[in-house]
């Protein structure tokens, strides 16, 4: 067989980085991954063809065969699942009369986890663009479109653009702040930043200043990626600021490469977010004059929640599957290809280019919140705010049950006097993470929430340890079995023994965090369970 | 520095990992995936125990001053049990009694319910909401050419895949990937999903894989093992019609006696041949034998090629593994392996020819088992080109794996038997011979000869350390006549994979090159007893310098057997019939 030309001009441009931007385009270009165009990547690039094989089947949106000509992604997770998923899936198998799973020659009708368009849910991508606030006769429009006349992608960033004087984060520094900071030594800013008190926005909440200070103290030069894998479900607020505000975003990269003495940085950005690529690359292309010099790669995922932790997104990058390594030894001393690095999140680095201006508060937050509400979206609030004005602002369908915080970050039974603060969220078993709030309703089934955050980590886990790969396995097998009236009070224990085990016993972060919501629920709603078992 | 496990002060070093110290200490700690020769990975969880008030995996976390280990605590038991559990609820024991560490673990940890059910795929992935429609629904994972039904793969003649079997432990695949770099096996998906596989799910026969076995040899489970071949050789003794021989290769009277309970490093030779013989061999032959006779068409070989401008450096032939790796990944460098065929593959072509005449059998009823430390021997024999006038030169290969369970299945315990030599005309080997079993054995073996051949006159150190030992490449150089010959010896393939980029790239400055598949050599091989590690390795080479030592004879061209059938029957090394039976030929892949 005979490789197009396209191919081998898209296999040249291989630098060490970008194997799966690579594959990515190949199979943008033939709708899937072949043997023989596998074989021609192995022969070419010198890596063996069961390496990249290995490599590319980790990812959820890679196909090793022709399934259709679109690809319907129908998001599944807890806002829109809220908000209707069922019925989205339901309308598409009656016109498509595919089940999800199935293809036929026109479609390839899957199920995908969290996409990123929680507050205008329930959503999908058609073809890596993403169509929100979907109902029956939405739906049924698009899938006419598509059969009739193909469809060319819409300008969907046109329902993200906000209102930019009313948040702090979508102020433009024009690249002042980057000229304050060259100004200044790399050391005195690493020390303006620690002084500043900014802690990472991706969810750990490690303080950025120290992370760069490690990198800067091996004296070698550093590497920064900028992680916008923003996968956790609930959570938009890194696209939010990308489509409003991406110049200030790569203002932020410039000054934390300056602080590295990194010469070649890198955007991780997910697949669901693929829209948003040519966008930010020409905010790359004309921020050019600012940045001396400083190449910034935009390397796309596959569609795979664990890359968004630091040590996954190297491995990724250095075109391996995204597993997690053990720490120590930390990225700062031997990261990206074991060169020093800092991972930082795109809010983080937004707000690096912010801190240069005045009156910048490192507790002003914002805040995703999505579920049974009618006016979801990103809130930009203290820290230390009331659930109840925080709340009340998103305007709730009904009366709130509970809140959950992404699908990692545990529940808690809803309060009004309750404050979004560190210590308060920590005494009731969840914690403060990347400011995500999933609004449960009264009418909710909290089981079926958590089955349904169950089977997001079975989907994501990337398999490398027994406790996180077989335990969310069988925690979602026995939820499963609750739901269906089949389960027994023992089931409800040995749900309780294994969310502790892997708890515990996980390799990383994704294992450890992926019973919180289940420790929540049945502390605070532990009668929902019992009532649904024999 | 010191720390403390289980209240005891145990000394340890500054670089170690707390597992590496338990284990140097004789503490148990439970471990699936760690192995001496890899990075530790942290995949199986079993080896978490208290350490400093938190529970951490061992493997992977280097030990501190006052660093404080409790390894049997309530909470670390718990969770052991719980692990076990989860790994059997995915595993379909096998009761056959083969070495499996998982069931090892059930029976120390009393677990008698595995409160998971066994069906691997109940469940409906992203579909969970979608329970209400429809229940019975399943979707396809996205890795659709993955036959879900089947879990076997029995393409290869020498290793067995049985992904039912598999706990994901990682350690087979970093073995080809790493100390191999021969990545004929992969994982494959993520998550529950995740499973040891090929290339697209390609049967194991169609893949890169050389068959060197190093990836049966540290499965703790028992989804990969040997190809096992008993039953065919018990159906030839049984038959009255057949006159079975059996030849056994230098590796194994150093390692054998470890399934008996014996200490690494034992040497049981003689043992070994009685034990044969009570199995029902006809005869037992010593492969050694053979590596004699290599050695004297290989030495000539190397000196021709090394005077007369012929293609240099040669490499050697006997490995198997080595072999199919150059024929599919340096298919250019074919001419530079040495014609001759491997040791027992010798054996068997003169068997079946000298032997078969001296005894007037017709040589359609003589059969030759190979009993070896290797995997891949399983895939030689079966190579057209290892024919001699229309019968097989080596009919079956039983591992030593495999040798011990048919002595066990007929109640022999190697340890308890009388000892007896070797029958002859082909089981009187020299030094030489015997020393094939380790790395390096082959190039010191070719030397004693090489030297002797063009200088008239003995070697004076027979012993060349500096090509002895587990160091991954070594090299040693001799001068005859005047001339300075440089030689390297590698074991793992990713060593040798080192020298032959060096002769693509024109820097290579050896020779004469012996390259084994296995660390350790044959010693190490994917058919030897489990566990093989670089402790056990280095004694089992102990254990071969150490017969080579105790030998009348250390020179392979001084065996008197090997005299009597150049005289009787081969009459010249480049007679025709020698071409026929002694000298082979490669292909590309």
């Amino acid at each position: 067989m005979v490789i197009s030309q396209d191919i081998k001009k898209i296999v040249k441009t291989y630098d060490k980085a970008n194997l799966i931007n690579i594959l990515n385009q190949i199979q943008e270009k033939e709708g899937y991954l072949s043997e023989e165009n596998i074989e021609y990547i192995s022969e070419k690039l010198e890596i063996s063809e069961a390496k990249i094989y290995e490599m590319a089947s980790f990812y959820s949106s890679f196909k090793f065969k022709k399934k259709g000509m679109h690809t319907i992604c129908v998001c599944n997770s807890p806002s829109c699942y809220i908000n209707g998923s069922l019925n989205v899936l339901t309308t598409i198998e009656k016109i498509t009369g595919l089940k999800p799973g199935e293809y036929n020659d026109i479609f390839d009708f899957k199920i995908t986890q969290c996409i990123g368009c929680c507050n205008q849910a329930p959503a999908m991508l058609i073809d890596n663009v993403a169509y929100t606030k979907l109902d029956e006769r939405k739906i049924m429009e698009l899938l006419e479109k598509i059969k009739t006349s193909g469809m060319k992608s819409k300008n969907i960033l046109k329902d993200e653009i906000q209102n930019k004087k009313a948040f702090k984060i979508l102020k433009n520094t024009n690249f002042k702040s980057l000229k304050k900071a060259k100004a200044m030594s790399p050391e005195e800013v690493i020390q303006k930043v620690k002084e500043s008190g900014l802690t990472g926005r991706g969810g750990a909440g490690f303080p950025a200043g120290l992370k760069w200070e490690f990198v800067n103290k091996t004296g070698k030069e550093g590497t920064l990626i900028c992680n916008f894998d923003e996968g956790e479900p609930g959570t938009f607020k890194d696209k939010f600021i990308a489509v409003n505000n991406s110049q200030t975003l790569i203002e932020g990269i410039a000054i934390a490469s300056y602080t590295l003495k990194c010469r070649h940085a890198y955007i991780y950005i997910r697949k669901e977010y693929d829209y948003l690529k040519t966008m930010l690359q020409k905010t790359i292309t004309s921020s050019e004059k600012h940045l001396d010099g400083l190449k910034i790669q935009i390397i796309e995922g596959a569609g795979a929640y664990i890359c968004g932790d630091e040590t996954s997104i190297m491995n990724s990058i250095e075109g391996h599957s995204g597993r997690p390594r053990h720490k120590p030894p930390f990225p700062a001393q031997c990261g990206l290809w074991q060169k020093p690095t800092a991972i930082n999140n795109v809010e983080t680095l937004a707000n690096v280019a912010l801190l240069f201006e005045d009156k910048w508060d490192n507790n002003l937050r914002l805040f995703c919140i999505s579920g049974d509400v009618n006016n979801g979206g990103v809130f930009e609030e203290k820290i230390g705010i009331t659930f109840k004005e925080l709340i009340q602002k998103a305007q709730p369908k009904e009366k709130v049950k509970a809140l959950f915080f992404g699908a990692a970050g545990g529940c808690i039974s809803y309060e009004d006097k309750l404050q979004f603060d560190h210590k308060q969220l920590q005494e009731k078993g969840a914690g403060l993470g990347s400011c995500t709030i999933i609004v449960v309703g009264e009418k909710q089934s909290i089981v079926d929430i958590c089955h349904n955050i169950a089977s997001f980590f079975v989907h994501e886990s990337c398999g490398k340890c027994t406790p996180c790969r077989e335990g969310t396995y069988r925690v979602c097998q026995l939820l499963e079995k609750i739901i269906n009236k089949k389960g027994t009070k023992h089931d409800l224990l040995l749900i309780e023994e294994l969310c502790d085990f892997i708890k515990t016993a996980s390799f990383c972060p994704l294992g450890q965090s992926s019973c919180n919501h289940l420790i929540g629920a049945l502390k605070y709603f532990r009668k929902e369970f019992e009532e649904l078992c024999k | 520095m010191q720390i403390k496990i289980n209240g005891k002060n145990i000394e340890s070093l500054l670089d170690e990992t707390i597992l590496d110290v338990a284990i140097r200490n004789g503490i148990f700690i439970p471990h699936l995936c760690n192995d001496s020769d890899l990075s530790p990975e942290g995949n199986c969880r079993m080896c978490i125990c208290e350490v400093n008030g938190k529970l951490i995996s061992t493997c992977n976390t280097k030990v501190a001053p006052n660093m404080i280990v409790k390894t049997d605590t309530q909470k670390v038991m718990q969770l052991r049990k719980m692990n076990i559990e989860l790994l059997l609820s995915r595993h379909k024991t096998n009761h056959n009694g083969r070495y499996n560490q998982l069931i090892e673990l059930k029976e120390e940890h009393n677990i008698d319910t595995v409160r998971f059910s066994k069906k691997s795929r109940g469940i409906e992935l992203n579909e969970q909401n979608y329970h209400r429609m429809d229940f019975k629904k399943k979707e396809k994972t996205h890795l659709d050419n993955e036959k879900k039904t089947n879990t076997k793969d029995d393409s290869s003649p020498s290793i067995l895949r049985d992904n039912s079997k598999c706990i994901l432990c990682g350690k087979c695949v970093n073995k080809c990937q790493i100390t191999q770099d021969v990545n004929a096996i992969c994982y494959t998906g993520r998550g529950v999903d995740l499973k040891v596989g090929t290339f697209f799910n390609q049967p194991l026969a169609q893949t890169d894989c050389v068959n060197c076995g190093q990836c049966v040899l540290v499965c703790p489970s028992g989804a990969l093992r040997e190809v096992d071949d008993i039953e065919k050789v018990k159906n030839a003794i049984q038959n009255p019609k057949k006159y079975v021989i059996a030849q056994t290769a230098p590796a194994i009277r150093a390692s054998i006696g470890e399934e008996f309970g014996l200490p690494a490093g034992t040497l049981v030779t003689k043992k070994l041949v009685t034990a044969l013989k009570k199995i029902g061999f006809d005869k037992v032959f010593d492969t050694d034998f053979g590596a004699d006779l290599t050695i004297v068409a290989e030495a000539s070989e190397f000196i021709s090629r090394a005077t007369n401008k012929g293609v240099v450096p040669m490499c050697t032939s006997c490995c198997p593994a080595w072999v199919k790796y150059i024929e599919q990944s340096y298919p250019q460098f074919i001419p530079n392996l040495s014609s001759c065929k491997s040791p027992h593959q010798m054996v068997g072509a003169i068997a079946k020819t000298y032997y078969a005449k001296k005894l007037h059998i017709d040589p359609k009823n003589i059969v030759v088992v190979s009993i070896m430390p290797c995997t891949a021997k399983k895939f030689e024999c079966l190579r057209p080109e290892m024919n001699t006038y229309g019968f097989r030169d080596v009919d079956f290969v039983l591992t030593t794996r495999e040798t011990a369970r048919f002595m066990k299945s007929k109640r022999i315990d190697l340890v308890q038997m009388q000892e007896t030599e070797y029958d002859n005309p082909l089981g009187e080997s020299s030094g030489a011979g015997v020393i094939f079993g380790a790395t390096g054995g082959v190039m010191e073996a070719a030397m004693r000869t090489a030297y002797e051949i063009v200088t008239g006159k003995g070697v004076s150190n027979l012993e060349f350390n500096q090509i002895r030992g587990l160091t991954g490449i070594k090299e040693g150089s001799i001068v005859m006549k005047g001339n300075e010959y440089n030689f390297a010896v590698a074991h793992g393939l990713a060593n040798a994979k080192v020298l032959m980029d060096q002769i693509k790239t024109g820097k290579s400055k050896y020779h004469f090159i012996e390259a084994m598949a296995c660390p350790g050599g044959c010693i190490g091989g994917g058919g030897q007893p489990m566990p093989t590690n670089n402790e056990i390795r280095q004694k089992r080479i102990d254990a071969i310098y150490r017969e080579d030592r105790n030998l009348p004879l250390r020179k392979s061209h001084e065996n008197p057997s090997i005299k009597k059938l150049y005289d009787e029957f081969l009459k010249l090394p480049n007679s025709k019939i020698a071409e026929k039976l002694l000298h082979t030929e490669y292909k590309k892949r």
